[in-house]
């Protein structure tokens, strides 16, 4: 028998079915925990070849079997019960019920700095020797941790949403149709950065072992949001008469689809373009002119809250623990900074959707171009904001220099 | 419509207007779309119109361009995408995705974990090593389809989608079978004893291959199992659980059969194929090496209440009926022949 079997106490012990009875059990196709449960009861092998070669079916020989006076005790191995974990434990629900951080408790709470297994394994419960590698290779755990993951989580599920019944679409209603358009640019970015989005969590969620699952699980939520917005956003685009827009360079992308390590990833993602993405939606939500836009993006801009909410924590866990790669994290935001700029630059559409919002229409794109300044300014430093309070002040001075330029202020004319 | 000229012209005088393009507008391939709201509010069903709604048979630009969205030249790739949607379709995936939208829960706050009462402590034993077993497993089915979800093109983002929901759904019960576990005086138990059957499906290099060993084989047999989880529950609490992971499960494996469907319909000559991945996976049934001791014997403990001879007997029903399932589940499908086929270690339960 293989080491793949699976329980940790000597196997033989439990199922040692030997391999003759063993292949007349297939032949036969009597299921083998038959086999192992007559011999568990002290049945002879020899007389359980006399059952096979009598022609009895198993189930005729399970009814013999278990019609017999149970007079022993039950015939279990029950070894798996006698591991060594935590028991005793009692988790109750609290006022949010029975949460991710209400069941952390005694040793199955303790989240370790560095996880050696790539298996399964549950954290806190036994591992059987011989369990395979599933190859997990994120083992670190300031690689991907937060300290609000749990609780992420848990309100993740809770503000669920769904697009097709919680925003009131029938609030739509004919708007100029350059405005309608602008609106379509944007929601046409909006999907593409979500997808990408998910392209980058399908890649890195199932890397991270089975040590961290707080981590897996509030990645899925993040997960599913990416995949809420792709589907909320492609609605409203199709849902008012103006239709997807005109697909963009896809240069803000590339920084996150070549990220090489996980805490790259989510420094682009949950700190960098979330927090511009998430001031667009709340730009979004003031210029709404009906109550389906204003819902739509500020549920949008809700969901980036808790992102954003993940990614600073993170990034301040990662600092405080790792201090020595700061200087690495750095280069990955200004390399992001650096494309996110290209973008806005060098591509027409965006620039020029925003500025017709921000006027107020297509004739008043000119005070809009000069609304949109203002609001890179306070993008950027928002996003500077945020870089601060996870602890990485000294980004100011480090922050790409175009994307430096949008802090400048126009000069007041006397 | 294209912006008028003269207004663009106009735009141009304007003092310190910045250079302006505005090409963007009236580009669009199908403007003056306007989608309503249906019964079920406006899903995707009801946005998929004209062009919009065609997912092309075959995409190969790579890049992530929405589905019915201008084309950009100069877009950057983002990486190989399937470029055949055969191979990664099913039409009811849209269905599914809203379904899910709509029936996501908590386990926090959707279970009644008052419900749970001091057991028995070989019943609870055996409870948590189900438990145990469950969390462990449940998650290959968030860890696989992620692997595949970054190689699917927006062209086919249906199939993104409801790969997310299945994601998203593991993961609740990953952890709602952790917390069950950990909520009534014992804790978690013995796992690792599922190998090679997880492995297959991450090992899969096919999209149909994992979907064949994860949602018709794996699932499929878990989804059995839950649906008879009022005989395994011991208190409204873990019939509960039991159901709202059944309901779950249904969408996942229902992804399955219908994506097996496609396949058979526009892929004829990949039968064989299938049938090579299921044998695969069943041959792994009623093999010594992949006999899980400790999720067995704690089933015939819950199923028998007690009385492990009742357990047994309870046992081989459901594995009867989880094989006579996955059995019709491939008729359903299109491969009713597979009765025929089925490898002896698992044609043993029937
Ligand atoms: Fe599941
Ligand atoms: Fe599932």
């Amino acid at each position: 028998m293989t080491e793949e079997m699976g329980t940790h106490t000597d196997k033989s012990d439990i199922i040692n079915i030997p391999p003759d009875l063993w292949a007349k059990a297939e032949e036969k196709r009597w299921p083998l925990i038959l086999i192992q449960q007559a011999l568990a009861r002290k049945v002879p092998a020899a007389q359980l070849h006399q059952a096979l070669d009598s022609g009895m079916t198993g189930a005729e020989a399970m009814k013999m079997m278990t019609s017999r006076a149970a007079e022993q005790a039950p015939p279990l191995s029950m070894a798996w019960a006698r591991v060594d974990t935590e028991r005793g434990i009692r988790a109750k629900p609290g006022k949010k019920g029975l949460t991710l951080d209400a069941i952390n408790i005694g040793s199955y709470g303790d989240v370790p700095e560095y996880w050696p297994g790539q298996t399964m394994q549950p954290r806190g419960a036994y591992l059987a020797p011989g369990a395979m590698s599933m190859g997990y290779s994120i083992s670190v755990k300031a690689e991907v941790w937060a300290d609000n993951l749990g609780s992420l989580y848990e309100e993740a599920i809770q503000r669920h949403w769904r697009p097709a019944t919680d925003i009131p679409w029938e609030t739509l209603s004919p708007l100029p149709e350059e405005t309608e358009q602008a609106i379509g640019q944007l929601c046409t970015e909006l999907c593409e950065y979500n997808y990408m989005v998910i392209v980058a969590l399908g890649k890195w969620i199932r890397e991270i072992c089975y040590g961290f699952h707080e981590a897996k699980l509030f990645l899925s939520t993040v997960l599913f949001d990416a995949g809420l917005h792709l589907e909320a956003f492609r609605k409203r685009a199709l849902a008012n008469g103006g239709g997807l827009g005109v697909q963009s360079s896809g240069q803000r992308l590339v920084p996150i689809r070549d990220a090489q390590n996980y805490s790259e990833m989510a420094a682009l993602v949950f700190v960098l373009n979330d927090s511009f993405v998430q001031s667009q939606c709340l730009l979004g939500a003031g210029l709404a002119q009906n109550e389906a836009d204003a819902r739509l993006f500020s549920l949008a801009a809700q969901d980036k809250g808790r992102h954003l909410a993940y990614g600073l924590a993170h990034l301040r866990y990662l600092l405080e623990h790792q201090p020595e790669r700061r200087g690495e994290i750095h280069k990955y935001l200004q390399k992001g900074e650096e494309y996110l700029v290209k973008e806005f630059e060098k591509s027409a559409p965006p620039r020029e959707a925003l500025a017709i919002l921000l006027g107020g229409g297509i004739r008043e794109i000119g005070e809009g171009f000069r609304k949109l300044k203002e609001f890179r300014r306070r993008q950027v430093s928002t996003y500077l904001g945020r870089l601060e309070s996870a602890g990485l002040d000294d980004h100011r001075e480090r922050l790409w220099p175009p994307m430096a330029a949008y802090l400048e202020r126009e000069p007041v004319l006397a | 419509m294209a912006l008028d000229p003269k207004i663009l012209e106009q735009l141009r005088q304007e003092p310190d207007m910045p250079e302006l393009d505005l090409g963007w507008l009236g580009a669009q391939t199908a403007p003056g779309m306007a989608a309503k709201p249906g019964r079920r509010g406006l899903t995707l069903a009801e946005i998929n119109v004209g062009d919009y709604g065609d997912a092309p048979e075959r995409t190969d630009h790579n890049t992530i361009r929405i589905r019915g969205s201008v084309p950009s030249p100069n877009a950057v790739r983002i990486g190989y995408f399937i470029p055949n949607k055969g191979d990664i379709w099913s039409d009811n995936s849209g269905r599914i995705y809203e379904e899910a939208v709509q029936r996501q829960w908590s386990s926090a706050t959707d279970i009644p974990w008052d419900t749970i009462k001091p057991l028995p402590d070989v019943v609870e034993e055996a409870i948590c090593q189900i438990c145990t077993f469950l969390t462990e497993v449940e998650f290959v089915a968030g860890d696989a389809p992620g692997r595949w979800i970054g190689q699917i093109s927006p062209d086919h983002f249906e199939t993104v989608l409801f790969l997310i929901t299945q994601v998203v759904d593991e993961a609740r019960h990953l952890d709602v079978f952790r917390k069950r576990a950990l909520a009534n005086g014992c804790g978690l138990l013995e796992a690792g004893g599922m190998g090679r059957a997880l492995r297959n499906i991450m090992d899969a290099k096919d999209f149909s291959e994992m979907s064949a060993l994860m949602h018709l084989v794996g699932e499929g047999f878990v989804q059995t199992m839950f649906r008879t989880g009022e005989f395994i529950a011991t208190n409204e609490a873990e019939k509960t659980i039991f159901q709202l992971c059944a309901q779950d499960e249904s969408r996942h494996v229902g992804f399955g059969v219908m994506h097996l469907r496609y396949v058979l319909e526009h892929q004829p000559e990949r039968r064989e194929e299938f049938h090579s991945y299921l044998d695969k996976a069943e041959e792994l049934f009623g093999h010594p090496t992949s006999m899980n001791v400790a999720f067995q014997e704690s089933l015939m403990i819950t199923l028998g209440g007690g009385d492990t001879d009742k357990g047994l007997v309870m046992l081989m029903a459901l594995q009867k009926k989880q094989v006579t399932e996955y059995l019709h589940r491939l008729k359903v499908a299109g491969m009713p022949e597979r009765r025929e086929r089925l490898h002896p270690g698992m044609a043993m339960f029937l």
